[in-house]
């Protein structure tokens, strides 16, 4: 697993400058921006950062060599997760150290209020790389990204059309969500987190099922 | 080391059933054409792919099932993959450390200097020659007890293809219980380092010999049209109509030195072998 996780480091390592330059636009950008365009930037390029992994591991049979050394099948799925957890968890820390110094840059004291809103992109980009982790083990990057284009255009329909559906029936989606979490907000991102520790569950399930069946 | 036993995999036409062993203490070699089967047998062997049937044991254990120290005991080379070539050999040598507690870092290090491959160099720019260096030197880096190597000189010069069968010898110098399982396009390469060569066709297992035995008792025989009708037939394994008469491949060389002294008889190789036994006329 350390093997495989510094290999992944290593690999970014060489995209450092991009990396730079990305926090500095970032930084210059979220400067004129809302509170939570850093944190949500960051770690949605750190969830896209961490299939491009996959990409390094796809191109000139890297999987099936990695797979020779001391490593299990089940042990490259969860070096993948453990990598993609702690890469997007970065991004959003930096995005939110960067939040949080222009907030006092600008004068104003940072609100936990706010941290605890970020952390709702947190969870949902997790969500995101358990949805993306296993298409891109079963189909590869290339496919996979169809696959994945494909699974949110889907998501994103129903979600149209159950506000529709929602309108036709003078029923307000998002007052009622908020209504029902209003003041409850510690109560939403506990929902949130149980969710999230269940897709994790679920994803990794079939990961594994998976990769145990792939052939290289 | 290594028992395979009735190995079968099937891709469309193509049906691999192999059995084979590579003993400890010894080299072995596999040798067929491309798509004869040697690389299915290799990813088999390493648990790339699930056999239909057949058992594959490394140290005695299924492949399936090894531990993560009989891994950690394997060394493999493979054709057509490796380290990610956006890494450097600084990155390769830190991963390994990481990977294989018996890894000798400072061996890695100075046979890479040996070998002048550049630390700070990404892999993408290293030459075919240069990552077939380094795929080695990874391989034996963390006292193996098996090395799996499928085409490990592919891209060597050969110069260089010398040093590094010379590095395969030191290291099975350096413990009599190590063993060694090769293929090869080259076969003058597994000659000299081989102890017993399979040689594989469509899948199957055609031949197995020690090398020895095979180096001086397999020769090809060119007898002309009034030769070929006098000669004994019993030992000819495979024959070629040639412009000049036949070329014949047989096993028991001395017979026709001593019964046919007129008859042209050359040394055969490994190279006639598979030109007679896959691509010969009976």
């Amino acid at each position: 697993m350390i093997g495989l996780l510094k290999k992944d480091i290593f690999l970014l390592k060489a995209q450092k400058n991009f990396f730079l330059l990305i926090i500095a636009i970032t930084f210059f950008i979220g400067y004129n921006a809302n509170n939570s365009f850093a944190v949500f930037y960051l770690t949605f390029l750190c969830s896209f950062q961490m299939l491009n992994s996959f990409s390094y591991d796809d191109n000139g049979g890297c999987t099936s060599f990695l797979l020779t050394l001391p490593v299990s099948r089940s042990g490259y799925v969860r070096e993948k997760y453990v990598f993609g957890l702690l890469l997007t968890s970065a991004g959003w820390i930096i995005g939110e150290l960067i939040n949080v110094s222009m907030a006092l840059m600008r004068g104003n004291m940072p609100q936990m209020a706010e941290i605890g809103q970020n952390l709702a992109w947190l969870m949902g980009f997790w969500i995101f790389i358990f949805v993306t982790i296993p298409v891109v083990i079963k189909y590869g990057v290339e496919r996979g990204r169809i696959v994945i284009f494909f699974i949110f255009a889907v998501f994103a329909g129903i979600l149209f059309f159950g506000e529709k559906v929602l309108e036709q029936i003078n029923v307000n989606g998002a007052e009622v969500l908020s209504r029902l979490f209003a003041g409850w907000q510690p109560l939403l991102l506990i929902c949130t987190a149980v969710g999230t520790l269940f897709a994790l569950a679920v994803s990794y399930g079939i990961s594994i099922q998976i990769m145990r069946r792939k052939e290289f | 080391m290594l028992k395979i036993d009735h190995l079968t995999k099937t891709y469309g036409d193509f049906r691999l059933d192999v059995s084979m062993e590579v003993r400890s203490g010894c080299i072995t070699g596999l040798v067929g054409r491309n798509g004869s089967g040697k690389s299915t047998t290799f990813k088999s062997v390493l648990g790339l792919i699930c056999p239909e049937s057949g058992s594959v044991q490394v140290f005695g254990t299924d492949c399936g099932n090894l531990s993560a120290a009989e891994r950690k005991a394997l060394g493999v080379v493979l054709a057509e993959a490796g380290f990610s070539a956006a890494l450097d050999i600084r990155d390769v040598n830190r991963i390994l450390q990481s990977m294989y507690e018996k890894h000798d870092a400072l061996f890695f290090m100075e046979q890479c200097a040996r070998f002048l491959l550049p630390e700070d160099k990404k892999l993408k720019d290293f030459s075919s020659g240069m990552r077939a260096k380094l795929k080695l030197l990874v391989a034996v880096s963390h006292g193996a007890k098996l090395l799996v190597l499928d085409e490990p000189t592919l891209g060597l010069d050969v110069a260089m293809r010398e040093e590094m069968l010379a590095l395969l010898r030191d290291y099975m110098l350096a413990d009599e219980e190590r063993s060694i399982l090769i293929s090869s396009h080259i076969a003058t390469d597994l000659e000299g380092l081989c102890d017993d060569i399979y040689l594989i066709n469509d899948g199957k297992i055609i031949l197995h010999e020690e090398t020895d035995v095979l180096l001086s008792s397999y020769a090809v025989l060119k007898p002309d049209e009034p030769q070929y009708k006098e000669l004994e037939k019993r030992y000819i394994l495979q024959t070629k109509k040639e412009p000049f008469g036949y070329s014949c491949l047989t096993n028991q060389k001395q017979f026709y030195v001593e019964n046919y002294p007129d008859l042209v008889v050359e040394q055969g190789g490994i190279d006639d072998l598979i030109l007679y036994m896959i691509g010969g006329n009976d």
